[in-house]
């Protein structure tokens, strides 16, 4: 944690939430549950950051399925983003928060990782943000496409992770 | 945080400017968070809660472009290409026309270069305009444009701007800037105007009193050096003129170009630039989160970012849809309002000047709108223990 939110946590009262975790005391979490939500959103999210970063480290568990079901929603950015602080900061210990890839979208989930998520699920909608190149993706049959191109997404996902620090780790989707 | 993040944070408080090595180190900080605290330290006052939006419109009158820019993929080099297009002047004023019953206040007007229209087309267009609406603010042509009607039809920088001016110009748009560093600009777009013939058009622009943008296209071959020597050149200038009203990043985006090989900016690069920007340019009034460039959704966190402007209603965008932009093509003034009261500001209509249109008050706004509850992130978020 930089001395900035550091600072900027501790004049906000909220360094006793990552005590209370540390003790596992989550009942008196939750009973401060009214006084941490007032908190500004960015240093909720400076927070939860920090709980992710102690609790489960800089992997990302994606579990991108390659199948799209259901339509981005028209969620707002940083409604979302709180959302995301605030389960990290009251969910157990080490607990995977996941973000939805195919309905929040792609940018939107990569900023949640920043914010206390450390999985993404769901299909991406879009190729914003990787670099696929159409080359890459011809000469090959439609279904073979689809092989290849989940498999450049993967390579791509991973790139775009390590260029905000985290270390992708790519599992079965469920 | 790095001693030297710490430095920079002395230097933003005590409001000394930043230098080259400070602008890097802003780039190359891990703690993302922390850069967009401090930019919002820095933007919170400035303006406070405020966050400045327009009605815009956007005409794109033609893409008919004898350049050739890497990144473009709105561009067609013939006028019998496919997809080329030039409007007749009026149908470019109908679409002012159809709106007249919710007219915008401005109308943004960027184009490709096209050799084969005479100079005097723009001058009856802009005047068009004016005819239909008076007060409408015409903010048209990038320097780029301005530079080639100086060369294609022989006037100086100054004579074409005071004809357009004479015609109806208020403003110039920031489009055109892409990367001023020549190692960049010379690979992505060597056969048009210069930085220095873009700079020069803008200062004679605020010499003649009109107020500017200027942009930044970013994420694709540039270094992060190159980014903080382009906001440098921008903060030179304004320091000369103080003509900038706005600074605009602009991600780069792939499909259909000659760097389509390349990935666009990642989310978290569009909020990181966007602060870096508030952070380096102390001479600026406004950082525009673009909403068609970076998704209304990123741009809505950007204005935790640094950003004090979320351009306009816009109503019909073609260069960054030719790119793959997945943003909607307008967004409705009501979806602007409720986009900045989510993000606990209150939502200013401006005009191209900043005066101000509308604005909301505060206690207006029914709570504070980042404490109210997003019902629906359940469905888009799991938790497991
Ligand atoms: S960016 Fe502008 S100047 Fe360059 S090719 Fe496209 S339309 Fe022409």
């Amino acid at each position: 944690m930089s001395a900035l939110v550091h600072h900027a946590l501790e004049a906000a009262g909220l360094l006793r939430v990552l005590e209370l975790r540390d003790q596992a005391r989550f009942s008196d979490l939750v009973a401060i549950r009214d006084e941490v939500e007032k908190a500004d959103w960015i240093l909720l999210g400076a927070l939860a950051d920090t709980i992710r970063l102690r609790e489960v480290g800089d992997r990302v568990r994606v579990a991108a399925a390659s199948k799209k079901s259901a339509h981005e929603s028209d969620e707002r950015g940083l409604a979302f983003l709180r959302e995301v602080s605030l389960a990290r900061i009251f969910s157990e210990r080490s607990a995977t928060i996941a973000v939805d890839l195919e309905r929040v979208g792609i940018e939107l989930a990569e900023v949640a990782l920043s914010f206390g998520a450390n999985e993404l699920c769901g299909a991406m909608r879009n190729k914003r943000g990787l670099a696929i190149a159409e080359e890459e993706l011809g000469g090959v049959g439609k279904r073979s496409k689809r092989l290849l191109l989940a498999s450049v997404k993967k390579r791509e996902l991973a790139d775009v992770l390590a260029a905000s620090g985290k270390v992708a780790e790519f599992v079965e989707a469920s | 945080m790095t001693t030297e993040l710490g430095k920079v944070v002395d230097k933003v408080r005590s409001k000394e400017r930043l230098s080259f090595d400070d602008g890097m180190t802003l780039f190359l900080e891990p703690d993302l968070l922390a850069i967009g605290a401090l930019a919002n330290e820095v933007c919170e006052r400035l303006h406070g809660d405020r966050v400045y939006f327009n009605r815009n419109m956007r005409i794109e009158v033609t893409n008919v472009c004898v350049a050739s820019c890497l990144f473009c993929s709105f561009a067609k080099l013939e006028a019998h290409s496919p997809g080329a297009h030039t409007m007749s002047l009026e149908e470019a004023w109908r679409e002012l026309e159809v709106r007249m019953d919710d007219p915008p206040s401005e109308i943004h007007i960027v184009n490709g270069l096209h050799p084969g229209l005479p100079f005097s087309y723009y001058e009856a267009l802009l005047a068009g305009f004016k005819r239909i609406k008076p007060d409408v603010v015409m903010k048209c042509f990038t320097a780029v444009e301005i530079h080639f009607f100086a060369e294609h039809y022989q006037m100086s920088h100054q004579e074409v701007l005071l004809r357009l001016q004479r015609a109806g110009l208020d403003s110039l748009p920031g489009g055109g800037a892409e990367i001023f560093h020549p190692e960049v600009r010379s690979r992505i777009s060597h056969d048009k105007a210069t930085a220095e013939q873009y700079l020069e058009v803008h200062r004679i622009a605020h010499r003649l009193g009109m107020r500017t943008n200027t942009t930044m296209l970013y994420g694709h071959i540039e270094t992060f050096e190159h980014r903080v020597d382009h906001l440098q050149r921008v903060r030179e200038l304004q320091d000369e003129t103080h003509g900038f009203a706005a600074f605009i990043p602009l991600a780069f985006h792939p499909d259909g170009n000659g760097m389509k090989h390349l990935p666009a900016p990642t989310a978290v690069d569009d909020l990181r630039t966007l602060a870096v920007s508030r952070l380096m340019l102390d001479n600026v009034a406004h950082i525009k989160a673009y909403w068609v460039s970076m998704t209304p959704k990123i741009a809505q966190v950007g204005l935790r970012f640094g950003a004090s402007d979320i351009d306009g209603t816009i109503v019909h965008e073609t260069i960054y849809h030719a790119a793959g932009s997945s943003s909607p093509q307008g967004l409705r003034y009501d979806e602007l309002v409720r986009l900045i009261r989510e993000a606990a500001r209150v939502p200013v209509e401006r005009d191209t000047h900043y005066n101000v249109v509308r604005e909301w008050l505060p206690n207006a706004m029914p709570e504070a709108a980042l404490k109210v509850r997003d019902r629906k992130a359940d469905r888009h978020l799991r938790v497991l223990s």
